[in-house]
């Protein structure tokens, strides 16, 4: 008889447990489970110690248990409830947003007060407690089995990447040749989203005459008019750390594919590093946020000790801590912008030829510095997001605003660096600060017509080079093609350069390169 | 059409467009959604013989009801 014997429950752990790993499972391509490991464990101690002290204040085991998932399932919802209310309430309002203090408060208000109408419930024995349990047992386990087929369809998936390695393997490994007893550190530099620079003056009123000429002062060329090859960060950088199109991976994709395995894939395996590796360089990395472009084959990997990664902040975003948590999301990824300005030149003091990747989420969203260095703190819940995604909840005037602050902060700490490394280098470096691709005030996600490409592909694009011969670099350089001057000029490679053309992609269908050279190009 | 629609959702994360990391709002909502039909379903599983014992014990105190 059902009533005869109480159930095993095992709910409590369960409902605390599957939120993370579906988080993870959504992501997969993007993240390492490593980092899913620490918060999985503590949302299990979390619901043990919640379950045992809510046992002591009821005395009674099954309704604690019922009080405990209800928290966790209410607390890892909570997040996931926003979207789907603006989306309802769109149609009434169409300007809706519930990023602000209040809407959210409200909806926790809400949310706690169900939770304690089911406390009075279980106490006043309103409700059969016996049959609760064993309808949370039976959700438990299906969702226990939703996680089963998601993981399976994951391990599939995986399966088919490595079918797929045809096409990472399309990109033959480096073989130069020729005299590379000179090895030069080099520091590969990428300001996410730093547009160029007749971009930024006509549509963001932002004038960087200073900070380009302080850099052709100190001897970088800066490619004047320079577009990005792709439109999103993780095609750009598999492009430019291979120092080739994209062309043979979206080949071996179905043409809508989303799975973004591949490009992460060679961002972290890319063949550029591979090649300075096995030249005795150190590879250097810093924290970004960014799973992607913090590197598995790092050799020294750098950052703030205390740093929110990004699947924890996707996972305060899904909880209630979003409300108490938010500064403390942007203090963090501000922290590791400005960690890896001022460690920059750290490397100089390492032995032997270093390869630094730099990848700095900044003058891209969120804005979290005034053009001063002061603390800001954006009126809106934290995302590393762009484009349309954004300035639908900014407003586009306060992108504008934000980007240029900033770009200004970006430009006159980048001075401050690039000096120190210039002077604390024993002998003469290579640099490369790049835009991966430029600002998206102007950025449709779902539409090329609706998008201003000149804006997204504009790019700062500077080098300097030891010897300071720059005969190989032309205005329109793209990114394709920096390495390929690089390993050309210094390692005794002999990389043909590529026609620069430059590729917009739907977040839709990122594998759809749509040409947009023609339109790009500066008249 | 629904298991199809179903698969996908399911699977939606694998699938996502987002570069930058997606809450997967939707697939979630969904996943409890179905996780909660189906314990439901598991509940009246195992109470179907005092479901059934209700519904039978009703009919046959038709009979003796007064009102009849």
């Amino acid at each position: 008889m059902p009533e005869s014997r109480p159930p095993v429950i095992f709910h409590p752990f369960v409902v605390a447990f599957f939120p993370l790993l579906s988080l993870y499972l959504h992501n997969a391509g993007k993240l390492y489970f490593s980092e899913v490991v620490p918060p999985l464990l503590l949302a299990l101690l979390l619901s043990a110690a919640f379950w045992w002290i809510t046992t002591r204040l009821l005395k009674d085991v099954q309704k604690a248990a019922i009080v405990t998932t209800a928290f966790f399932a209410l607390f890892f919802t909570y997040g996931h409830l926003l979207p789907l209310l603006e989306r309802s309430l769109r149609g009434l309002w169409p300007a809706l947003t519930l990023d602000s203090t209040g809407a959210l408060a409200l909806l926790l208000g809400c949310l706690v007060g169900f939770w304690l109408l089911l406390i009075w419930l279980l106490v006043r024995a309103v409700l059969n407690f016996r049959v609760i349990n064993q309808f949370l047992n039976g959700f438990a386990i299906a969702l226990i089995i939703i996680l089963a087929y998601r993981f399976g369809a994951f391990v599939r998936y995986r399966e088919m990447l490595w079918r797929q390695a045809d096409a990472v393997a399309a990109y033959e490994p480096v073989t130069a040749v020729g005299n590379v007893s000179v090895r030069p550190d080099i520091y590969y530099i990428v300001v996410d989203g730093y547009g160029r620079a007749d971009v930024l003056l006509d549509l963001y009123d932002l004038d960087t005459t200073d900070f380009l000429g302080f850099l052709r002062e100190r001897g970088f060329y800066t490619a004047r008019q320079s577009n990005a090859n792709y439109n999103i960060t993780l095609l750009s950088l598999a492009s430019t750390l291979n120092f080739d199109y994209l062309d043979p991976v979206a080949a071996q994709l179905d043409p809508d594919s989303t799975n973004p395995l591949p490009v992460f894939n060679l961002i972290q395996h890319n063949r550029l590093m591979q090649y300075f590796q096995a030249q005795g360089y150190t590879v250097v990395n810093f924290a970004t946020g960014y799973t992607a472009t913090e590197l598995a084959i790092a050799d020294v990997k750098r950052g703030p000790t205390s740093s929110l990664s990004a699947f924890e902040n996707a996972l305060i975003n899904t909880t209630p801590l979003r409300l108490f948590l938010s500064r403390k999301q942007f203090d963090s990824h501000r922290d590791k912008i400005l960690y890896t300005l001022e460690h920059l030149p750290d490397a100089t003091q390492i032995e032997g030829p270093v390869f630094v990747f730099a990848h700095i989420v900044a003058p891209h969203p969120p804005f979290v510095l005034a053009a001063d260095g002061t603390a800001l703190y954006p009126d809106m819940g934290f995302v590393i997001d762009d484009g349309d995604a954004l300035t639908h909840r900014l407003s586009r005037e306060a992108y504008l605003r934000g980007y240029r602050e900033q770009a200004q902060f970006m430009s006159r700490s980048l001075e401050q660096a690039l000096s120190q490394i210039l002077a604390q280098s024993s002998s003469p470096p290579i640099i490369i600060l790049q835009g991966d691709h430029g600002p998206g005030a102007y950025l449709d996600w779902e539409s090329l017509e609706n998008s201003n490409v000149r804006e997204r592909l504009g790019i700062l694009n500077a080098y300097y080079f030891p010897d300071q011969e720059y005969s190989a670099l032309y205005p329109t350089i793209s990114p394709v093609n920096s390495f390929r001057v690089v390993l050309n000029q210094y390692f005794g490679a002999a990389y043909p350069l590529l026609e620069d053309r430059n590729y917009f992609a739907l977040m839709a269908q990122p594998y759809r390169f749509m040409e947009v050279t023609q339109q790009v190009l500066v008249p | 059409m629904v298991v199809f629609s179903g698969s996908v959702v399911l699977a939606g994360g694998l699938l996502s467009p987002a570069l930058y990391l997606d809450p997967g709002s939707g697939s979630y909502l969904i996943q409890l959604l179905l996780a909660a039909v189906l314990g439901g379903a598991f509940v009246i599983k195992m109470y179907w013989q005092k479901i059934k014992d209700f519904f039978k014990n009703r009919g046959a105190k038709k009979p003796d009801d007064p009102a009849m």
